[in-house]
């Protein structure tokens, strides 16, 4: 599962402005979902995400995904805009909750979602029984995913968004509903993954997994990166990044 | 295979497992078997009430099940979330529609090919096979299949339900087989408001050119030019469709 | 905004372009009367496309109607003079469904004629049928039987109903006609011929009188 190390950015958003707007009996209503969002993930580097929900963390992963357009600002991947053919080739995605269409079997799925990330057959079957192996899905190789649960469609989420072996992965709440040992499983491939130069960005409400994966990690608050913490600042005391993290979220709090 | 030509066998793929072309095709095919028993009352002209009976229901059926095909297409991808998947991989978003449709499409033409084949026996077992008649109304059910796919699919993205999305492309199939008498009446009234509508009428689909198979046996109907020039209008008028369809699916957001 | 004005343009252009386009279409304003029997369901299939069904469900009827309303019916060899008012009205909205279809005009046109005697009636169905197709051979042929019986002129009439029921959409109906005529003209050979082609036929209501017909030539 290897990638390749750049020294240009694996994702840099600049000044990123996002507005959510919806009409309302004639009206137009604005939503500020990113306001001026300056984030930057390293090539090679697995950096966190964190805030509380609605403060822009999906959004800031649709917009690198070309799921969502700026209202202004930049988004870039690997100096590529975000949203076209070539850069959507870097990247795998794990959404939050991963939805598959119910009559595949998750050999069925990856060979599809293999042919359309460009991969020859030859290369997708070569690939699948590893993986399946690697996110513990060998056993379930051939039923139908209409009848996993939700830990087996995330551990298939996870195959997907590698399979085609990204410079870039984004994780989407890469735990949520997983099982203590599945949760190891998935930090285990994660950091095999970001060993062999993946960068990752991974959003989540899991500190405790934040801590464990991340060299970086930003705090979003209303839109904006209110704090970028290097892991040296909470590597040697257990329990610190929280208190960071609940301090620059909660106004008025004391600085830890 | 490129993205399009995947994201067709996917469709078609899905078409059949979750059974529903399979059941398109044994309903029509019952429907066209109970064909019979009006042909039974016909007398001497039992086989053309046979064939007009069984290829209007291979016509319905077809254009029916590819309205609901396009237009839960996208929308149930859109819903269910299954489209950030193919979204966010090196496809471009007018592959994903274009494979959709085909993927439909050909489906689509597979259960009319199979209900056309029940038909085709009825009419053996009965001593009249129906040769070219049965071909022409086939290619006409076809090429009016293409048509409705491509309005069904441009209504799905600018509507907010399949259901809303089928039923303005069944008013808009009804209206298509008689534009022309729509355009006589409209230019012969004296209702101002009737005129108005005048230009909309012209962007409808005129499926009087399609519609080979209330065309058997007319004079001059048919064959050569006729049929050459219905597949053109339908390819570009589906086009048109299509492109302002992928316009609009280029600009969404998700 | 711009891409459907785009779209819009495009598609007026086509139909505009195709309008000129010749192609055979039924009539496009074949007056359709609103009264009378089945005329919601043949306006409905009009509005599916569907006009040559409509025009073989119409018929269907009319073989209903003329089958069912006179239960002292004997293969129609004794028919009244009068009764089934609406027999014309119901061929002229099923060839205003499918003008071209000449066989529901033909078995009226007989019945009416040569059972119900009211020729003027049945001239008036195939004029209207001739104007569309003006070379018909089965209709020209009808008229002219039709203008002999007429006349009373029973051989004449008999000679050119000939000539319609030996045509490929000649309806058994005429056929058993034409066939009673030929034996009452002492044609068993012809009759017998004609008795025997009508036990083959699809219309099996007129298979019983078939048979009669060639026992008695026996």
């Amino acid at each position: 599962m290897g990638c390749a190390v750049s020294a240009v950015p694996a994702l840099s958003c600049r000044a990123v402005v996002k507005d959510y707007e919806r009409s309302h009996l004639g009206r137009v209503i604005r939503t500020r979902a990113l306001d001026g969002l300056d984030l930057e993930v390293r090539a090679g580097e697995v950096f966190g995400l964190l805030g509380l929900n609605g403060n822009g963390k999906t959004t800031a992963m649709k917009l690198a995904l070309g799921l969502l357009r700026p209202t202004s600002g930049s988004v870039s991947v690997f100096g590529k805009p975000s949203g076209v053919p070539s850069s959507l080739a870097e990247v795998g995605y794990l959404p939050e909750l991963p939805y598959f269409y119910p009559y595949l079997s998750p050999r069925e799925a990856l060979r599809f979602y293999g042919a359309l990330s460009g991969l020859a057959r030859a290369e997708i079957d070569a690939r699948i029984p590893p993986l399946l192996e690697r996110v513990g899905l060998s056993a379930a190789a051939d039923r139908k995913a209409g009848e996993f649960s939700k830990g087996m469609l995330q551990r298939l989420g996870l195959a997907q968004a590698v399979l085609h072996r990204p410079r870039l992965v984004l994780l989407d709440e890469p735990v949520s509903g997983l099982d203590p040992l599945a949760v190891h499983d998935v930090r285990v491939l994660l950091r095999a993954l970001n060993e062999d130069g993946c960068s990752l960005l991974m959003a989540s409400h899991s500190i405790s997994d934040v801590e464990r994966l991340c060299a970086r990690v930003g705090i979003l608050v209303n839109g904006r990166l209110a704090r970028v913490v290097e892991q040296k600042e909470w590597a040697d005391e257990p329990g610190r990044l929280e208190a960071i993290f609940v301090h620059t979220v909660r106004p008025g709090g004391a600085r830890p | 295979m490129n993205a399009a030509m995947v994201l067709a066998v996917n469709t078609w793929r899905q078409l059949l497992r979750t059974r529903f072309l399979p059941v398109v095709v044994l309903f029509g095919g019952v429907l066209v078997y109970l064909g019979l028993l009006l042909g039974a009352l016909a007398g001497d002209v039992e086989p053309r009430v046979l064939l007009d009976v069984g290829m209007a229901v291979v016509e319905v059926m077809t254009c029916g099940a590819l309205a609901y095909c396009a237009a839960s297409g996208v929308l149930l991808e859109i819903e269910q979330k299954t489209l950030y998947l193919i979204l966010t991989r090196p496809v471009p978003r007018p592959a994903f529609l274009l494979g959709r449709y085909a993927g439909a499409v050909a489906a689509s033409a597979t259960a009319a090919a199979a209900m056309t084949a029940c038909v085709a026996s009825v009419l053996l077992v009965k001593g009249a096979p129906a040769g070219t008649d049965l071909l022409l109304a086939l290619w006409g059910a076809l090429l009016k299949g293409l048509v409705t796919a491509a309005v069904a699919t441009l209504l799905a993205l600018v509507s907010t339900s399949v259901l809303s999305a089928m039923t303005m492309t069944g008013v808009v199939w009804v209206l298509g087989h008689f534009v022309a008498e729509i355009r006589f009446l409209a230019q012969h009234t004296q209702s101002l408001a009737a005129k108005a509508l005048l230009p909309a009428v012209w962007l409808l689909p005129d499926f009087a050119l399609l519609n080979y198979r209330d065309r058997l046996h007319l004079p001059g109907a048919g064959l050569g030019e006729s049929l050459a020039l219905g597949a053109l209008y339908a390819v570009l008028y589906s086009a048109v469709c299509l492109g302002l369809t992928t316009a609009l699916f280029r600009r969404r957001e998700f | 905004m711009r891409a459907a004005l785009a779209a819009a343009g495009a598609a007026a252009a086509l139909n505009l372009a195709f309008s000129s386009v010749s192609v055979p279409r039924l009539p496009a304003r074949g007056g359709v009367s609103l009264a009378g029997e089945g005329v919601v369901a043949g306006a409905a299939l009009w509005s599916l496309g569907m006009r040559r069904l409509g025009a073989d469900l119409g018929f269907i009827n009319l073989l209903v109607y003329y089958g069912t309303h006179d239960e002292d019916h004997d293969g129609h060899e004794h028919a009244a003079a009068g009764g089934y008012e609406d027999l014309l009205p119901r061929a002229r909205r099923i060839r205003a469904l499918d003008p071209y279809w000449s066989y529901p005009v033909l078995y009226a046109a007989g019945a009416l004629a040569f059972n119900l005697e009211r020729p003027d009636e049945a001239l008036a169905l195939l004029d209207e049928a001739l104007a569309l197709r003006p070379g018909d051979r089965e209709l020209l042929a009808t008229v002219a039987a039709v203008g002999f019986q007429k006349k009373g002129d029973l051989t004449a009439a008999l000679e050119r109903l000939m000539t319609a029921v030996d045509g490929p959409d000649a309806p058994t109906m005429l056929k058993n006609m034409a066939a009673f005529m030929n034996e009452r003209l002492g044609r068993r050979e012809t009759a017998a011929r004609l008795y025997r082609e009508i036990l083959e036929s699809r219309d099996a209501s007129y298979h019983e009188a078939a048979e009669r017909g060639l026992a008695r030539l026996r």
